[in-house]
């Protein structure tokens, strides 16, 4: 995170981590975590990452948390382009940034994830979650 | 055209209203997710796209009557996690509990998490949230409004509400429990007859039972509501009736900033504990909104 986006780890100071089979889920830290340990727990907190083939792939919610502190590697988008997102299509960009994540943001607004891929931008943002009519 | 409800006209203030009132569409409202964004940011936004945002009460700066809000799933904000459409008098539950950031709070029927995700913003995210769903295949679309508001201090549990492990006291307690939903009822071109839910008897006597649980879990400064959307007074006062006459507990006022009634003193020709009237019981043709009923507990002395 630190690396690709300039999210320090002193971002995620006041929170655990869980693992769970493949993902990570961010839940506060508090003081009843060891009450709350004795019951039979359904699911915790806010999903966080996904592993993805190699990679630990941060999940939309988690970005639209903590994006705006993110220093690097986002990409401002028009009307234009959202819709072209949101609709499936991608983006053909000249940026100078490195294959890989990037921080989706349009009017400030953080929106999640884009895959950048020599020249092209897919949207990571769940279809059934990011249509606008 | 025949009156609905018809077993309640004693009881209800300007009936012959609360009638007219269940012609009406129920009216759209919406709560601002504080926790990600300030309401004057979202009014201007949603100003901006024809949706002119109407608060409620001087009280809640949150809380707003949205009337041209058609599709609000269509919507960037709503994606964002910015609001939430809730029910004007189910927020009140939240808001009369007002739970502090830091605190240990138990939601003993959390799906589908509209009430959680308001508490969890009156906690600033902070503090421990249980959010307790009896209904696995509720615990889908739970966790799903509780990420999309962005809620990072809650753990979700599967237990019966009614028995609840005994291992641990909370600051705080919503027990917003399984009810006829009589309020949420309105006549529209589909429905234009009541029809009873199934069970509909039996209902009281689990209310008593998760009832007596969440006093049970009480810390000894804690507070918790109880509520329902019906106006079933053996749904409503008789459950907080018979938690009174089993524990010793107080009703604590609720001064919600919405039109409302206190509690039944009687019904059925059973007189209710004096403290009852501290209860509220709120009506579509008053409130414009969900019919309601809470009642806000502690621990007497």
């Amino acid at each position: 995170m630190e690396k690709r986006f300039g999210l320090s780890q002193s971002v995620f100071d006041g929170y655990l981590l869980f693992k769970r089979q493949r993902s990570w889920w961010l839940l506060g830290d508090s003081p009843f975590l060891q009450f709350a340990s004795r019951l039979k727990v359904a699911g915790v907190g806010l999903r966080a990452f996904q592993r993805v083939g190699k990679f630990m792939k941060p999940s939309t919610r988690m970005i639209q948390m903590f994006g705006h502190l993110a220093t690097r590697a986002i990409v401002e988008i028009d009307e234009a382009q959202l819709q072209k997102l949101a609709s499936g299509d991608p983006l053909y960009v000249e940026l100078d940034i490195e294959d890989g994540y990037v921080i989706l943001s349009f009017e400030g607004h953080i929106l999640g994830l884009g895959l950048l891929i020599e020249g092209k931008i897919l949207s990571q943002i769940p279809r059934n979650e990011f249509h606008f009519g | 055209m025949r009156a609905v409800f018809e077993r309640y006209r004693e009881i209800i203030p300007d009936f012959s209203s609360f009638q007219e009132s269940l012609r009406q569409s129920l009216p759209v409202h919406l709560r601002v997710n504080r926790l990600k964004v300030e309401p004057k940011h979202l009014e201007e936004s949603l100003k901006a796209k024809g949706v002119h945002l109407q608060r409620v009460s001087n009280k809640y700066d949150t809380l707003f009557l949205a009337p041209d809000l058609k599709r609000p799933g269509k919507l960037l904000e709503y994606f964002l996690g910015y609001f939430h459409t809730q029910a004007l008098t189910s927020c009140l539950a939240c808001e009369a509990l007002c739970p502090r950031p830091g605190s240990y709070l138990l939601d003993m029927c959390a799906s589908p998490g509209g009430k959680t995700s308001h508490l969890a913003q009156l906690m600033e995210n902070t503090g421990l949230i249980i959010a307790n769903e009896p209904y696995a295949n509720r615990h889908v679309i739970l966790s799903h409004t509780l990420s999309r508001m962005g809620i990072a201090n809650t753990v979700a549990t599967g237990y019966r509400a009614e028995v609840f492990p005994l291992k641990q006291r909370f600051d705080y307690i919503l027990a917003d429990v399984p009810c006829s939903g009589e309020g949420t009822f309105r006549m529209t071109s589909q429905r234009s007859k009541y029809i009873e839910r199934q069970g509909k008897a039996r209902l009281p006597e689990l209310q008593k039972r998760i009832l007596l649980r969440a006093f049970d879990l009480l810390k000894e400064n804690g507070q918790l509501i109880y509520s329902t959307c019906t106006y079933n007074p053996d749904e409503n006062e008789s459950v907080v009736d018979f938690l009174l006459r089993n524990r010793n507990a107080e009703l604590l006022s609720v001064d919600p900033d919405i039109q409302h009634e206190p509690g039944l003193p009687e019904w059925g020709k059973v007189a209710y504990d004096r403290e009852i009237h501290r209860a509220a019981r709120f009506y579509p043709h008053q409130s414009n909104s969900v019919g309601f009923f809470m009642a806000r507990i502690g621990r007497r002395g």
